[in-house]
């Protein structure tokens, strides 16, 4: 697979967008790019992906994304552009100059085991950011507690003070205060008694 | 309906002058402003209206003062927010003078501190923000904060917390004052058991010796009694002790004879005085005479003959002590002894010098041997490294020898111009060898000299056991003397003591007759039996026993006397013995009261570890417990940021910076004891650990990183208030970056619902970020509004409101 084929299936499968075709038309103008990908609903992103092989020209890579942004501005057109350059190395020239005129992600080509992930670390800005896990799940803290202590031989001790926790730290500190001091009085008293 | 901010205006707020209105009622606002406009002021109107204090500077006091503008004299803020289902009113109102700040904010203390820590960046504390969270405080940090508030583990902290007195003593006290109390009176219990043990040990001493004591004293009385011991029966003892009947009867005989002794001796006085006996007068001056004589001769020669066999007893104890009627036998076997003596001394000297002169020699040889020994040594051990290997060597090398040219480092012998090489080496190889033949020269003179050595040992030893040490040396000599001039002293007075002897022999005679003649005369006088009877009642012996009837009666006076002395001592004896007893059971009264004491306190002490014992285990499970819930909480804390935050972060910052091979996190060492101390660190994007942002990251990443940061934090918590309201967060990006933060934001407002506000001082960006965050679909919005001034230096706001358009370029 191209990198130019992994972009557009992360695009399309992940990011929901939508493949416009390899020639597309704005206004009476006629665009030929590898893939132009439309966003889905909430964005208005327009996606061209550019493959640099060795026919390519910086010129004309260039000329042709302003031309195609110029084209868009003429026709007041609100959609923002993202140009993916795959394949060749794009240099800095030729970032630098379409760079004004839209986003540019050189992914370039990747290789090795984590190829598709260095692909989809460039496109991550084009896709939905994922909510974090919710985290009720890691808070079920009774169970492991529970679990931890179960070998402790004092579960009537353990269910107290995880039943007191819920009434905050002071009733926690109340309970252990009124342990010691049960015992220390009973002793003092008992002196007391005898003295 | 979400939370949603409608509209803020301020009037004379900071470097606003005038009063100005902004429009918030859509999904992004964006706030345009050159520096010095006011940007910031809009920003800080919104938390201010808010939450009614500005948070990043509540460390600085008095900043109330300097929030209204210097040229007016007071102003004041409104802010109006919907949606918040009933948390607040709906309307925030902040009014200012100089030295009067009064706010009622919008929203309520725990929505107003989300805000503030979650929804909000201002500039300030974009640049600080990795150093915030960065902080190696483990309890109350920024990070636990966070935690807490992401997880809401309440109870669980409150379990962690409230146990966790139980692992210091005192916090113990602190929190069960009564503990002290309780150890206090532990400690003053234990003093008391101590005093009373060692009480107890001091009566029972007492006791003791009291026994002893009275021991002692019974056995005065009667020999024979068994001695007591403790425990026994004391008015037994009284009176069995008490009983003075015998000794009171023994005093009335005694002194009654006694007196009738004395009575006999006095009348006896008189007889012999006057009795006119001419044969006892005779004998009486004969024996007188005799007497004279030996007195004369005991103070001359008998003085010295008596210091002489003195001075030999001196030396030699088993000498006799002196009798006059043996006087010439001792002389004579006093003068056999210092011979026998003198001639023992000698030999023991003589033996002596024999030994002294054959150890000096011995020591002598051995010293020569050794050290002979050693230089042979030493010559043999050098000559053994040399000779052998070398002459083994250049035996070797000879045969490879061509000419004068040097096999080993082919040099040209013949340059030295001293004859040929072979030469040479066989010289060196004849040198060495004949060094062979010292060397076994020495080895056979040193086993020679190793049995010279052995031989002079032995002598040693055997010269050292016959040498006498200094000390006994001198005594010898000095006894040797000493006999030696007792001898001369006593050979000249060999003839003195024979004349003492026969002297002491008559007047012994002398006497005896004189005793004999009177003793007859008595014989007849009615005195004697009388005398016979007193004598024989005191003593138990017959009068003829004693030399005369004077001597008999005194001896019996001495033995009456004895017993008076006896019957006494019994009586006293007796006293004592009940002043004891007395004593004695005032002493084990005392004893006994003690060790009940000592008892009881004994087992209060037992109750008072039993109770502090019994503490122990209240605190031992409550730290058992608190330690499991410290690991609980640790356990999931790291699940938190292993599984949630540094997942989220990672994304957010691959968004802003994806050719950025170093990625921020926090790492959670496992420190052992349950704690988590968050480290911030990056890692390689394959995985690998790698060193602290500030040191892998450029400072515009690491700008993104704290953005980034701030960002995860934000999605991290569950969402109390959809906003962010973000200052100027791009001032170091580059342009590549600002392209994907503007995609970051659009994902915020668009993707996940939340409202933005931000505010940014390029115009260039203003107008990206415009284009960037257009709405993109129905009911999508977009405010912008430009901050500037007009000619007379007043704020003024310009609002933009952009709607929905459907894009005609792309038919989509």
């Amino acid at each position: 697979m191209t990198t130019a084929e992994t972009v557009f299936e992360i695009l399309t499968k992940e990011g929901g967008y939508r493949p416009l075709g390899k020639s597309i038309r704005i206004g009476s103008q006629a665009f030929d790019f590898t893939h132009v990908l439309v966003a889905g609903e909430k964005a208005n992103d327009l996606v061209i992906v550019i493959e640099l092989t060795g026919a390519s020209e910086d010129a004309q890579v260039t000329r042709s994304v302003l031309a195609f942004t110029r084209a868009l501005d003429v026709l007041g057109s609100k959609r923002s552009v993202t140009a993916v350059l795959t394949s060749g190395q794009a240099d800095n020239d030729l970032v630098n100059s379409i760079s004004r005129v839209c986003r540019v992600l050189p992914v370039g080509a990747p290789t090795g085991p984590m190829a598709e992930e260095m692909v989809r670390d460039w496109l991550a800005v084009l896709l939905p950011l994922k909510s974090p896990p919710p985290v009720e799940h890691l808070a079920d803290w009774k169970a492991n507690l529970e679990k931890r202590l179960e070998d402790s031989d004092d579960e009537q001790a353990v269910g107290k003070f995880v039943h007191l926790a819920e009434g905050g730290k002071e009733a926690v500190e109340a309970a252990l205060a009124l342990e010691i001091s049960t015992l220390a009085d009973k002793v003092l008293e008992d002196g007391a008694a005898q003295s | 309906m979400n939370p949603r901010l409608k509209s803020l205006s301020i009037q004379n707020f900071r470097s606003m002058r005038g009063s100005v209105v902004i429009p918030l009622d859509a999904q992004v606002v964006l706030v345009h402003g050159t520096n010095g406009m006011g940007k910031t002021s809009v920003m800080s109107a919104i938390e201010l209206g808010l939450t009614g204090s500005i948070a990043h500077l509540e460390d600085q006091s008095k900043y109330h003062d300097f929030l209204t503008h210097i040229d007016t004299a007071g102003g004041s803020i409104q802010l109006a927010v919907e949606g918040m289902n009933g948390r607040s009113a709906g309307a925030g109102q902040v009014t200012f003078v100089p030295g009067s700040f009064d706010a009622t904010p919008a929203l309520n203390a725990a929505d107003a501190d989300f805000f503030a820590e979650r929804c909000y960046l201002p500039q300030a504390v974009l640049g600080r923000l990795l150093d915030i969270y960065d902080q190696k405080k483990t309890t109350n940090s920024r990070l636990t904060e966070f935690v807490k508030e992401l997880l809401r583990l309440d109870a669980l902290d409150a379990l962690v917390d409230g146990l966790d007195h139980a692992f210091h003593v005192t916090r113990i006290r602190k929190l069960a004052p009564v503990y002290k109390q309780l150890e206090d009176a532990r400690d003053l219990l234990d003093k008391q058991f101590e005093r009373e043990r060692s009480g107890v040990e001091t009566a029972r001493q007492a006791t003791t010796q009291r026994i002893v004591r009275l021991n002692d004293l019974l056995a005065v009385l009667d020999p024979t009694a068994v001695p007591i011991a403790a425990g026994f029966d004391v008015a037994a003892l009284r009176a069995r002790v008490g009983n003075r009947d015998r000794d009171q009867a023994e005093l009335a005989s005694v002194t009654q004879q006694g007196s009738e002794v004395s009575s006999l001796l006095s009348r006896l006085e008189q007889t012999s005085a006057g009795s006119p006996d001419a044969e006892i007068a005779a004998l009486e001056r004969d024996a007188a005479a005799i007497g004279s004589e030996y007195e004369t001769w005991l103070n001359g020669p008998g003085a010295q003959i008596t210091q002489a066999l003195d001075a030999v007893r001196e030396i030699h104890s088993e000498l006799s002590p002196l009798d006059g009627a043996s006087v010439e036998d001792q002389v004579r076997d006093a003068l056999r002894w210092c011979v026998v003596e003198v001639d023992r001394c000698q030999r023991l000297l003589d033996q002596h010098d024999t030994a002294s002169q054959q150890l000096t020699a011995a020591r002598t040889t051995i010293q020569r041997a050794t050290t002979r020994i050693g230089e042979i040594n030493q010559a043999l051990e050098a000559g053994a490294k040399d000779a052998r290997t070398l002459a083994a060597a250049l035996a070797g090398i000879a045969p490879h020898v061509e000419g004068d040219i040097c096999p080993v480092c082919n040099r040209d012998y013949a340059e030295l111009d001293s004859g040929s090489l072979t030469a040479h080496i066989a010289a060196t190889i004849a040198n060495l060898t004949s060094e062979a033949g010292r060397l076994q020269a020495l080895s056979t003179e040193r086993a020679s000299e190793s049995e010279r050595l052995t031989t002079a040992r032995r002598d040693e030893a055997t010269a050292e056991r016959l040498v006498l040490q200094p000390e006994q040396l001198v005594d010898l000599r000095r006894r040797q003397s000493a006999i030696a001039s007792i001898r001369s002293r006593l050979e000249p007075l060999q003839g003195d003591a024979a004349d003492g002897q026969s002297l002491f022999v008559r007047l012994d005679g002398a006497r005896r007759s004189l005793a004999a003649t009177r003793r007859a005369g008595l014989q007849s006088a009615s005195l004697l039996p009388e005398i016979n009877d007193a004598v024989e009642r005191a003593t138990g012996q017959p009068t003829t026993k004693f030399s005369g009837l004077r001597e008999a009666l005194e001896a019996a006076t001495g033995a009456l006397s004895g017993r008076l002395r006896a019957v006494q001592a019994t009586l006293s004896s007796r006293v004592s013995v009940e002043t004891e007893l007395d004593q004695y059971a005032r002493e084990a009264q005392l004893l006994s009261d003690r060790v009940a004491q000592a008892t009881e306190l004994e087992r209060r002490v037992a109750t008072m570890k039993g109770a502090f014992s019994s503490i122990v285990e209240v605190r031992e499970r409550a730290k058992t417990i608190a330690t499991a819930a410290t690991h609980v909480r640790s356990g999931i804390v790291r699940d938190v940021f292993s599984g949630s935050l540094n997942k989220v972060w990672r994304d957010l910052f691959v968004r802003l910076a994806p050719n950025e091979q170093f990625v921020p996190q926090f790492r959670l060492p496992d420190q052992g004891d349950g704690k988590v101390e968050a480290v911030l660190e990056t890692f390689h994007r394959s995985g690998q650990s790698s060193g602290p942002p500030g040191a892998m990251l450029s400072q515009g990443n690491l700008n993104t990183a704290a953005l980034t940061l701030f960002l995860a934090l934000n999605l991290s918590v569950p969402s109390q208030l959809p906003w962010l309201v973000l200052d100027d967060p791009v001032q170091s990006m580059d342009d590549v970056h600002i392209a994907q933060f503007a995609a970051l934001l659009r994902t915020f407002s668009k993707g996940l619902g939340k409202q933005v506000v931000i505010a940014v001082h390029e115009r260039a960006l203003f107008e990206y970020l415009t284009l960037e965050l257009s709405p993109a679909f129905a009911g999508d919005s977009l405010i912008t509004v430009e901050i500037s001034r007009n000619f007379a230096g007043d704020a003024v706001a310009d609002p933009h409101f952009y709607a929905f358009e459907d894009d005609k370029a792309v038919a989509a």
